[in-house]
């Protein structure tokens, strides 16, 4: 059974999924076909349902080690621990719905992911200090627009100035969309040669390891 | 006749392949295959010793900068995939991973590898590891350098930081999907920590503009997509650039095509493009 863990074995694997979801996509296909593609997407969720352990293991060692040798910050992976232990111990026995676990997720877990995001304010201000200097023509042509679009979402500039919303959605509506729309085709080509790339085995990087 | 036969034959050809192939989507068909033919054409040529030019672009040169710092320095780097799974912009930031990863391993350097999907933690860890076995220094490996910290975007972005600051990383580089959040992490790490270089990146056109604020080098949309063959300067990828850079022309005639064609009132690129 050693073949199973060469890196043909996976090569020859992951070549046979492709070719398949390459026809699925281009061809009609009897309905046959669309039970294994059904099948073939909900193992991926099972395989990956099986990485939540190999992650869990790694969390443990690492916090586990760092909690044992009193490292730089071992006080916040006990705390991870410690919440990780109780999360599993409501969790698995009595599921995700239940009210202590529910508890937790709204108390906890809700108020401090939102305090999380909150911050950005604050970093979202330090970055236009740094992007809207003006230190030559491209910066003060970025600074002008960038201060007219955050002008017009200022009520009281628009109730003085009502010109400035024809002005800020033209700079938001053309240059700004036309150079988004470009990036968004080079994008898509980017996308298609990667695919190629893959599909050739020429990009391969990911299929590492085996014997 | 014998034209008459020829457009005969065409339209059965293409009846048929509306018949087999899906609806809508003959076009991405028959652009698919142009890109396959053309690809394998210049790589042939490759072989025979055509090397397509490509220009300079200065956040891939700058990951041997950022490693060469940290061994200066004597502080850790930190590296991740972005925020995908498998995504394509992950494939990508496996690449970055992995040549920082043997940059780091041949020059000595620490790496602190991270990431938020369960699906990559094995791969990472692959490719770190066989990164220090390929230098020949195995035992120099890490296993806990490795680190899964969060599915939850929210609470990986602040672990992340928490590295970066408590363990004093001399260089940043998080390659792949990105989100808000990331803005987060760069920034911290620029404002706060202070003298980290970060490298970012993502084809998330949107996301572009918080990398740009925040880091000292960035690769932007496409950019992304080209990374290993800038990296490895392997022949056969460069060629599949320089082909990329082919069809980015063939799109931009096509528009032009479709704009002149649109102006005089005809839909006829649009109803081709939507066989």
């Amino acid at each position: 059974m050693s073949w199973i863990k060469s890196r043909e074995f996976a090569i020859g694997l992951a070549s046979a999924v492709m070719v398949y979801m390459f026809l699925e996509y281009f061809f009609v296909l009897p309905k046959a076909a669309a039970d294994l593609t059904s099948g073939l997407k909900n193992l991926a969720v099972v395989i990956s349902a099986f990485a939540f352990v190999l992650a869990a293991l790694n969390i443990t060692l690492i916090h586990g080690r760092r909690v044992t040798r009193k490292d730089k910050g071992w006080i916040y992976s006990a705390c991870l621990l410690g919440m990780f232990a109780i999360m599993l111990l409501i969790g698995i026995p009595f599921g995700t719905a239940q009210s202590q676990y529910m508890w937790i997720q709204r108390n906890v877990y809700t108020p401090t992911s939102a305090a999380v995001w909150g911050i950005m304010g604050f970093y979202y201000v330090a970055a236009c200090y740094s992007v809207f200097r003006v230190r030559n023509v491209d910066a003060f042509i970025l600074f002008a627009s960038g201060l007219i679009v955050v002008l017009n979402n200022a009520p009281a500039i628009a109730a003085f100035w009502p010109q400035i919303n024809a002005i800020a959605g033209w700079i938001q509506d053309v240059p700004g969309t036309s150079g988004i729309r470009g990036c968004y085709i080079t994008v898509g080509v980017g996308l298609v040669a990667l695919a190629i790339r893959v599909m050739m085995l020429i990009e391969k990087q990911f299929f590492v390891g085996g014997e | 006749m014998g034209v008459v036969s020829l457009l005969y034959i065409i339209t059965q050809i293409g009846y048929i392949m509306t018949e087999i192939i899906v609806a809508g989507r003959v076009i991405e068909l028959l652009y698919f295959i142009a890109f396959v033919l053309v690809t394998r054409y210049f790589i042939q040529r490759t072989k025979t010793g055509w090397m397509p030019s490509f220009r300079h672009i200065p956040a891939l040169y700058a990951i041997d900068e950022i490693v060469g710092r940290a061994v200066e320095m004597g502080r850790p780097i930190h590296v991740a995939p972005g925020l995908g799974d498998l995504d394509p912009q992950s494939i990508v930031g496996f690449e970055i991973v992995r040549y920082t990863a043997e940059n780091a391993a041949k020059k000595g350097a620490e790496i602190i590898a991270t990431t938020r999907s369960t699906v990559q933690l094995p791969i990472i860890e692959d490719l770190v590891r066989t990164s220090f076995i390929g230098a020949g220094i195995p035992e120099a490996y890490k296993p806990e350098n490795v680190r899964f910290i969060a599915s939850d975007v929210s609470a990986y972005v602040t672990g992340v930081q928490s590295i970066i600051e408590r363990e004093n990383c001399a260089g940043n580089i998080s390659v792949g999907q990105s989100s808000g959040y990331m803005f987060m992490l760069f920034a911290r790490a620029k404002t706060v920590v202070g003298d980290v270089m970060q490298i970012g990146g993502t084809a998330k056109v949107l996301n572009t503009p918080h990398l740009v604020a925040t880091c000292d080098y960035v690769l932007i949309g496409e950019e992304l997509y080209a990374a290993q063959a800038y990296l490895t300067k392997e022949p056969e990828l460069l060629a599949t650039v320089a082909v990329q850079d082919m069809f980015k022309l063939a799109m931009m005639a096509l528009l032009a095509i479709g704009l002149i064609v649109t102006a005089i009132g005809s839909d006829l690129i649009t109803n081709i493009l939507g066989w």
